[in-house]
Formats: structure tokens, sequence, C-alpha cells
């Protein structure tokens, strides 16, 4: 196992240089950089060119991006342009935000969708089965930035039950946290609260059809016993598979839900970064990201490994 | 009541209901099984075998479209009148079921010895260790070699002969009084298939438990079986100990089955049954077996003749071994 990991980890530095070049350039493409959006309405061509070369953005691309990447790997992001904060602390500021609402959200709607979706395949044809069906629909047709607005307008406009957006720390005790989240977790993880629902369904009906479900019933196991021991895990397998890829939506989600709510976060830091064409900052950003989800990928590979032992990680 | 006889089906009913018709899968069935005894249920694809052994296990009959009625005593007690809770306690434990595919029977996710220990765990409930030392004990009752490491493997670590033994060995963890292995050895090599067949026959003369065992192999019956009942069409047509119906078939279609069945040593052609089994939810009156029958006649075709005693443990369901019997 431990080597299994050594080996995905190797694998993931080529995927992050893959990653890193693509937004380098890609950032560069976008018409305006770093010095127009400094500069703004006070543009002076003079300065600009000054502070370009003061950036290295004068020399050629491919070779700010070989200085870029070599600093990188000695651990030294760069510092942001516009505000002159190192990038990493940055980073280390807002990534705790985005990891707990994109996990919160996720521990969540998999605490729903699960055994909705196995109480959908057991009751399979039922009102029950069509009221959890109800749900998917409506948890993959509705946008998440629609849900959050709704979300705000019921229970903080309304109501007042909820703050309306920000970012309360764990430092002010966990309710306030909590709090802060709640309206956020909903909205992102509706959606995929609904797609791990219809796929642990279907996943569990077919599961149920197989021989060792009989074999368990022939064996005198309840319905639960069946259910719960022999029929989840099996249908676990595929489940997992759904879930890692739901992964990439809510960091990508939380980009949006992150302004909605205004939650200091990974996802408005990038976007404040492309905004302000930001290269180190942006580059950054996307770099974490696409660590974190690499790293939350491999840890679902590993649970996946542990729910079905016929797949030998070497 | 016979003190031996250890199960007793009379007039068994299963019948497959949708909208537009009713299948019947099992229509009048009735045999005994006695302590010790293996019973062949024998048959082509179709013909009820399976659903048999679902209904006495009451693995259908609890769908509205699924119809069961008749009786069936087992140790004294109808199983057809018990509720599922009760069933709970009797699957597994007082009847074990060897299932027909070993190799999708077992859990792929679970050890072996996991899955042997859950039936004690359930049924008696056992320890922890305790039911793990019965699914060893189990594991070398049936064969299986090294069986504390194996004990700890999975199912994709088993060939396909060691996975029908570990289905035996969760069929006895309980010490079941009835086994029904329903075609324990048509997934599997015939050298395997062998082994499997000695198990059996091994475990029955230590256990004295009875076994039903279903299969359309007539080699698999002259093996094993103490007695043989030739299902049709949802019906038995002949019974009889199988020597007896090996050398004296009664029955046409038991005829055909084995004029075609290969011997070694003969040269001569198989002589297959022409013609299909009939439809089971078209079925008019007469003999079920009139259509493919080269010996009907005109009672056949508005009379269904009954199981009828022409020998001593020997019975048959058709018009002309009855009327054999009358002229003698």
């Amino acid at each position: 196992m431990g080597k299994y990991i050594l080996h995905r980890l190797i694998i993931a530095v080529p995927i992050l240089i893959g990653i890193s070049i693509l937004t380098f350039f890609l950032i560069r493409l976008v018409p305006g950089d770093t010095v127009t959006a400094i500069l703004g309405t006070n543009y002076d061509p003079k300065l600009a060119h000054k502070l370009r070369s003061e950036m290295g953005l004068d020399q050629p691309v491919i070779l700010q991006y070989l200085i870029w990447i070599g600093h990188v790997f000695m651990g030294d992001f760069g510092t942001s342009s516009f505000t002159g904060q190192p990038v990493l602390s940055a980073l280390m500021e807002r990534l705790p935000i985005t990891l707990e609402l994109a996990l919160l959200s996720l521990v969540v709607a998999l605490i729903i969708a699960i055994p909705l979706g196995v109480l959908a395949a057991y009751k399979h044809g039922t009102r029950a089965d069509y009221a959890s069906g109800t749900f998917g629909m409506f948890g993959i047709s509705v946008p998440n930035f629609w849900l959050g607005t709704l979300l705000i307008l019921i229970f903080s406009l309304h109501l007042h039950l909820l703050p309306s957006g920000g970012y309360q720390p764990l430092s002010k005790g966990i309710g306030e946290n909590l709090r802060s989240l709640l309206m956020p977790v909903i909205a992102l993880g509706t959606a995929v609260a609904a797609v791990t629902m219809r796929s642990t369904r279907s996943a569990m009906l077919d599961v149920l059809n197989e021989d060792y479900i009989k074999m368990a019933k022939a064996k005198g196991a309840s319905n639960a016993r069946i259910i719960w021991k022999h029929g989840l895990r099996n249908a676990l397998v595929p489940v997992m598979t759904v879930v890692g890829i739901q992964i990439g939506y809510l960091l990508g989600g939380s980009v949006i839900i992150e302004q909605v709510f205004a939650l200091p976060g990974m996802g408005r830091l990038a976007l404040q970064a492309i905004s302000n064409r930001d290269y180190s900052l942006l580059q950054g950003t996307i770099l974490f990201v696409a660590v974190t989800f690499i790293m939350i990928n491999l840890i679902i590979d590993v649970i996946y490994g542990w729910i079905n032992p016929s797949i030998r990680y070497k | 009541m016979n003190d031996d006889l250890l199960l007793d089906v009379r007039h068994l009913k299963a019948y497959f209901r949708s909208k537009q018709r009713t299948v019947k899968a099992v229509d009048d069935l009735s045999f005994t099984l006695k302590k010790g005894e293996i019973l062949g249920l024998v048959g082509e694809s179709g013909c009820g075998k399976s659903t048999t052994t679902k209904a006495l296990l009451r693995l259908i009959g609890n769908q509205k479209k699924e119809y069961l009625e008749g009786e069936a005593f087992f140790e004294g007690e109808d199983l057809i009148k018990k509720s599922d809770k009760q069933m709970q306690k009797i699957r597994g434990n007082k009847i074990g079921f060897i299932a027909q595919n070993p190799m999708s029977s077992l859990n792929p996710v679970f050890t072996i010895g996991n899955q042997i220990a859950e039936v004690p765990q359930m049924h008696q409930r056992a320890a922890k260790n305790k039911a793990w030392s019965i699914a060893l004990k189990m594991l070398q009752k049936v064969g299986i070699s090294d069986h504390e490491t194996r004990a700890k493997q999975y199912a994709h670590q088993f060939s396909g002969g060691m996975k029908q033994r570990a289905v035996i060995a969760m069929a006895l963890a309980g010490n079941p009084s009835l086994l029904i292995a329903d075609e324990p050895t048509t997934a599997l090599d015939v050298t395997i298939q062998a082994q499997i067949l000695d198990l059996m026959v091994k475990l029955r003369d230590e256990t004295q438990a009875g076994v039903l065992l279903i299969t359309h192999d007539l080699g698999v019956v002259a093996e094993v079986c103490d007695r043989v009942a030739v299902m049709y069409a949802g019906k038995i047509v002949e019974q009889a100990p199988v020597d007896e119906l090996f050398h004296h078939p009664q029955h046409p279609y038991t005829k055909g089955l084995l004029a075609s069945m290969p011997k070694i040593g003969s040269r001569k052609k198989l002589i297959p049954i022409s013609g299909h089994p009939p439809n089971l939810y078209e079925m008019h009156g007469g003999c079920l077996f009139q259509e493919r029958c080269p010996f009907a006649f005109d009672r056949c075709k508005n009379v269904e003749p009954p199981l009828h005693k022409i020998a001593e443990n020997h019975q048959s369901a058709c018009h002309l071994s009855s009327e054999r019997m009358n002229s003698f």
C-alpha cells in the first residue's frame, strides 16, 4: 500500500507540471497583463515598461515559465504582484476555508445520499423510490448559485436565521463556524448528494440481484443484514468512483459558492487573481487546487481498495 | 408418521402470475425424503426444479405475483405456513442450501471465513472467535487444505472447485438436517464435479442429513443418488430408486432421457427427444408429454395420468404403465 501511494505521488508530478504549463500560458493569452491592471486608468507607457522589466514580464514567456517553475520546485511561489503578499501565505490562509467547505459538503452529501439511495433501491417502484428520484432530478438540475441565492433570501433576509455570508473561523467556536458554512454546504452539496444518491440506487439494484445476495438469504440473513452488510459494501465500489469525480465538481463549484456567500476561500482568491492578472497568485492557486484534487482522489482510491479487496495496489 | 421421514412435500404448487397469464412452474408436486437419503430431482431446463427449491426455502412466495400452495412438512412442521421471520431461523440453520453457481454465490468483499462464520453467528449467537473456529472446522471438513490461511482469503483467490467447497462449508455450518443442492456441479469441470459429488456423499454419511439434489445430469444421479424423481413441466412423472429407474424406466420421458444420454463404449447414435417442452402458461388438459411422446394415444389427450404406483417404491405418471399394471 505504501508503495502504491508513493507511486501515485510520483505520477502526480508530471500531471502538476502539465497543469502549471496550461495555466501559465492560458492566463497570458488573456488581453492585458499585471501592469495594465495595476496602472488601470493611470496607464503610462514609460512607467509600464519600467514595471514590466522589474517584474521580468519583458522576457520570453518560456523563460518566464522556467524561472517560475524553478522557484516553485524550491518552495518559492513568489509574491502577489498586486498586494505584495507572498503567494504561499495567501494560499495557506485561504486553503482551509475551501477545504472545509468542500469536505463538509462531501460528507453531508454522502450521509444523506447513500442511505437514501439504498432505500430507493430496496423500495424500488414505490413512492419512496419516486420521491428520492424527484429529489435526484431536482438536485442535478438546480444550479448551485441559484440555490445559494434562494437560501440567502429565505433564511437570511426573511427568517434571519443564518448569516447571509462571511466566514467564521473555528477559533470563534465550532457553532459559529458551522452556522457560517451551513447554507454554502447545502448549496454546494445538493448536486453531489443527488448524483451519489442516483448512483447508489442503481448500484444497489444491481447488487441485490446478485447470487451472493440470494445466498445470504438462503443462509438465513435478515433483510437488514442483507442490505447493510452484504449489499452496501458491494454497491459502494462503483459509488466511490462517482464520488471521486464529484471532488472536481466540489472544488470547481466552490469558486462560485464562495462568491455567493462571500467566503474568503481559494475560489475567490482565484477570481481575484484573474481579474487583477495577478499571474503568480493565480498560478499558485490553481496548482494548490490541483494538488488538493489529486490528494483527495488518492484518499478515495485507498478507501476503494479497502472496500473492494479484489483490487490489489502494487 | 415415519420417524425417518425428513421432508414430506404434498401437492406443492408455485405459480407466477402476471397481468396476462399464470406460469405454473411447479404444479402439484409431491415427494418425500428420508434422513440420510439423497433424492435426485431430475429434469430439463425450465421444468421447475429450481423453483421447487426456492419454494421449499420460501425464497419465493412473498410477493403478490408469486403464488404458493400446498404443504411441505419438514421435521413435522409445514414450511409453507411459516412467516418470513420463522423461515430466517430455518434457512442456513436446519436447511442448508448449496447454490447453482459457486462463482457468483460468494460475496466478493468479505473473506471466506467471515462468510462461513456468519452462519453460527446468526443462528447460534456464537461469539466471534467461536464462530471463526467453526468456520475453520467447516473448511477443513470440505477438504480445503491450509484452511487457516484460506479462511482469510477472498472469493477471487479461490478456484471454482474451492469456491463450491466453500459454499458447501457455508451450507454445513449450521449443522443442517436437510441439504438442498441446486445443480451443485453444473458450473464445474468434470474432474472437479466428481470430487464435489464424492464430498457430498461423504458428508451425508457423516452427518446423516437428507439431501435434495437438483440436477439435469443423469450421470450425477447415477453416481450419488439413492432415489430419483423425474420432473417434467412442473410435475413429477416418475419416481423410483436409482437402479430401478435406470434399468426399468417406465415413463416415456424417462426412457427418452436415458436414450439421449451417451454411454461409454457404445457406438449407438444418441436419440434426442423430439419437440420442445410445453409452454408453462398454455397448458391444456391431458398428459403434458403427449405432444412429444411416441406412444401417445387418445386417452393421453384428454385425461392427465396420475402418478401411479407400478411397483414397490416405483411410481410413474403414464397411462401405458398403469395399463400394463392393470393387465397383470
